[in-house]
């Protein structure tokens, strides 16, 4: 660890706590002689100097010209490198990360007490969580329950074999996704409709869901839902019970040409397909399907489950219950709510709310006019 | 006076008064004590003497005749900016603001303007005792023909912040008698930036009437939908942000604090909105409970919302004689903690 030496603040007037710092006479990293002057600081009585105590390189500096400081603090410190530090504190700041006292933000994350605990008693690992959103216990209590089932057993390290359960379209799509990823190694399709062995899209059928058992005594653990569930969502729910119940972890599949923003998060077992774009703190919860050209903007919420179309858009806001589908170029307008298993029809714009299991036909306005 | 930006309330109120008396020559200001190197009890007149020395007038120890005086000048055409050193002296300009300075344009038939911004600071928590502690604004909210205003500590986009142009507004914009309420520990209230706001998704909304003094509705960003609505305006909107930042990280309950700028003549819309979806109120102030700002507010929106409100509680000082003594005083003036065991119990 870098030796250290702290530039503390003055007390230059007994009646007074606080000094304007002035000007800040050299910069983070910056070469300092001993004796040099390092900032000026003000009182409503006087100004003073502050001068390095010895020679290095200002480091750690924490706060700004026009800011108050308070006498006693730390202002810097001078290091033996430019970039010395001490991994004890925080990471040196200023307009990164956000010091409030009323808060405690381990590592720059948004979490309350209640779900903070919650989390440490669960040894759930806090850096698994997403930065952005404000992390409340009830999110902390989905992750744990049953609700979105968690990882069972641990992946060995560098296991890569991957399944694609379902060989229709979607599946197929979802194996030419992967391949241009090239970070798994597809061994094949499950499917109860092919007879084993068959070849499709250059990949071997593996057999059925009898298969997984032994699949996953093979150490195999990952796999991707290949059905798309448009005409019957329950098949595609229940793929993703048999894949739970085997032992199986779906991770999430991005292709490389979707755009994410860094604050937004995203659960496992979701597919991300090509052109989508995926807003600021939006978050998209276990198992949903974000299809080719998918525009989901700022602070939009999918519940587990949710289907968006290929071109399906979402302004901000907008948000989804679980298992819901919506269309082809369906828009929907900014902070509307669609309730749980509803089926928004292609095309249709929506501009109000839409109750649970509500459904928009294809085409429409929503609301209808009178 | 540098012209950096500034950094608290009052470099922008500084900033601001500086601004209204370069761009119009017409600004007096009268005071006590407010000559330079002085430059005013609270310095928030500081450096005004020395630019424009014929119109920064030291005043005798008497109120009520630097209000009259006012109110004559600005019968005269000039536009004058009175400071009242303590808040709770306005009990001695209240025959001229309430008889005289709000009354002239209707009882002169229209045929005069009377643009006199009256500014004081309210406000306790400085250990100064019963009668320089108060906040007695609430005496003036809804005298006819007066318009109350409170800044709020936020840079927002302006260059001399929000305060200094809320008080810039106040002297250029508008011709009639203006109350302008500071506070005390407000002054020095650091002017929030972005970078400060972080925790808080702000949005400014604009309220009825011309011109409009602006509505500031702060949530919690990111974070689950409010379940109640703080209504809190200049220094209390402060604690009221940090009560609803700890409200949210230790209790989980969520709270969205709307700060009006423009306290009398009522524009609440956008407080009826939020309202409309908590249906859960508390109104924070400074002055005393009994019908003061609080009562205001929960009287029109029950009249608006009707039983849509569910809960509707005000937050207020005692009503005990300010004590000098600073716990003594601490305990009368309502505080962050007040505010959180307040709200835990409507929650």
């Amino acid at each position: 660890m870098d030796k250290l030496t702290p530039i503390k603040i003055p007390l230059l007037n007994t009646n007074e706590p606080d000094a304007l710092l002035v000007s800040l006479e050299c910069k983070e990293g910056a070469p300092v002689k001993q004796g040099q002057v390092l900032a000026v600081v003000e009182t409503t009585k006087s100004t003073g100097d502050i001068l390095a105590d010895k020679t290095g390189y200002l480091v750690g500096l924490r706060y700004m010209e026009g800011e108050t400081l308070p006498a006693g603090e730390v202002l810097a410190y001078i290091g033996e490198t430019p970039d010395a530090q001490d991994p004890a504190m925080p990471p040196w700041s200023g307009k990164d990360t956000l010091q409030l006292e009323e808060v405690n933000q381990p590592n720059g994350l948004r979490i309350t007490t209640p779900a903070r605990e919650l989390a440490i008693a669960s040894g759930l690992d806090l850096s698994s969580l997403p930065h952005g959103p404000l992390i409340t216990q009830q999110m902390i209590e989905k992750r744990l329950s049953g609700q979105i089932p968690p990882q069972p057993q641990p992946i060995p390290a560098g296991e890569k074999r991957i399944l694609i359960y379902g060989a229709g379209g979607h599946g197929r799509s979802l194996a030419a996704m992967i391949r241009k990823l090239g970070n798994f190694e597809i061994l094949g399709f499950l499917d109860d409709g092919y007879p084993s062995g068959d070849q499709v899209f250059g990949l071997p059928i593996l057999g059925g869901s009898e298969k997984l058992p032994e699949l996953a005594q093979d150490g195999v653990r990952l796999a991707v839902n290949g059905i798309g569930g448009i005409s019957d969502l329950q098949v595609r729910l229940s793929v993703h019970d048999l894949l739970y119940q085997a032992s199986f972890f779906c991770p999430t599949i991005i292709h490389p040409t979707a755009f994410l923003e860094e604050s937004a998060s995203l659960e496992n077992a979701i597919q991300v397909f090509p052109f989508a774009y995926i807003g600021t703190e939006v978050t998209v919860n276990f198992g949903c399907i974000i299809n080719t050209g998918v525009i989901i903007s700022h602070n939009c919420e999918l519940a587990p489950f949710v289907n968006l179309s290929p071109g399906a858009t979402l302004a901000g806001g907008v948000t989804v219950g679980e298992k819901t589908l919506i269309g082809m170029r369906a828009t929907i307008n900014l902070n509307v709510h669609i309730g749980k298993a509803a089926r928004i029809g292609n095309g249709a714009t929506v501009k109000a709310n839409v109750p649970d299991r509500g459904v928009v036909p294809a085409g429409s306005i929503w609301p209808p006019r009178r | 006076m540098s012209s950096k930006s500034p950094v608290t309330v009052l470099d922008s109120l500084n900033l601001g008064l500086h601004q209204a008396m370069r761009d119009d020559p017409r600004v007096i200001l009268l005071g006590e004590d407010v000559l330079d190197p002085y430059g005013g009890a609270f310095k928030v007149t500081r450096g005004l003497s020395s630019q424009f020395p014929k119109r920064v007038l030291t005043t005798p120890i008497s109120e009520a005749g630097i209000t009259g005086i006012a109110g004559g000048m600005a019968l005269r055409g000039m536009r004058p900016v009175v400071e009242i050193m303590f808040g709770d002296f306005t009990t001695l300009i209240a025959d001229q603001v309430i008889n005289h300075l709000s009354k002239f344009q209707a009882m002169y038939h229209d045929r005069v303007r009377v643009p006199v911004v009256i500014r004081t600071p309210m406000g306790g928590r400085r250990g100064y005792g019963p009668t320089h502690s108060q906040s007695l604004e609430k005496f003036f909210l809804g005298v006819p023909g007066l318009t109350i205003l409170a800044p709020f500590h936020i840079k927002g986009f302006e260059t001399l912040g929000t305060p200094g142009k809320l008080l810039y507004d106040a002297i250029a914009a508008l011709d009639f008698p203006v109350f302008f309420v500071e506070n005390k520990t407000q002054y020095l209230l650091k002017l929030m930036s972005t970078n400060d706001l972080q925790e808080y998704e702000v949005s400014q909304i604009e309220t009825a009437g011309a011109p409009a003094f602006p509505f500031y509705k702060l949530a919690l960003r990111s974070a689950p939908k409010a379940q109640i609505t703080l209504a809190a305006y200049g220094y209390m909107a402060h604690l009221a942000l940090k009560a609803a930042l700890r409200l949210a990280y230790e209790d989980e309950i969520f709270c969205e604090v709307l700060v009006p700028t423009q306290l009398s003549p009522f524009e609440l819309a956008p407080l009826f909105d939020s309202v409309n979806q908590t249906t859960c109120l508390l109104t924070i102030e400074e002055g005393t409970l009994t019908l003061g700002w609080g009562a205001e507010v929960l009287a029109r929106t029950t009249e608006v919302l009707g039983p849509s409100l569910k809960v509707a509680r005000r937050l207020a000082a005692t009503g005990a004689v300010v004590p000098a003594a600073p716990d003594q005083e601490a305990d009368c003036l309502p505080g962050i903690e007040d505010i959180i065991v307040r709200v835990r119990e409507m929650a």
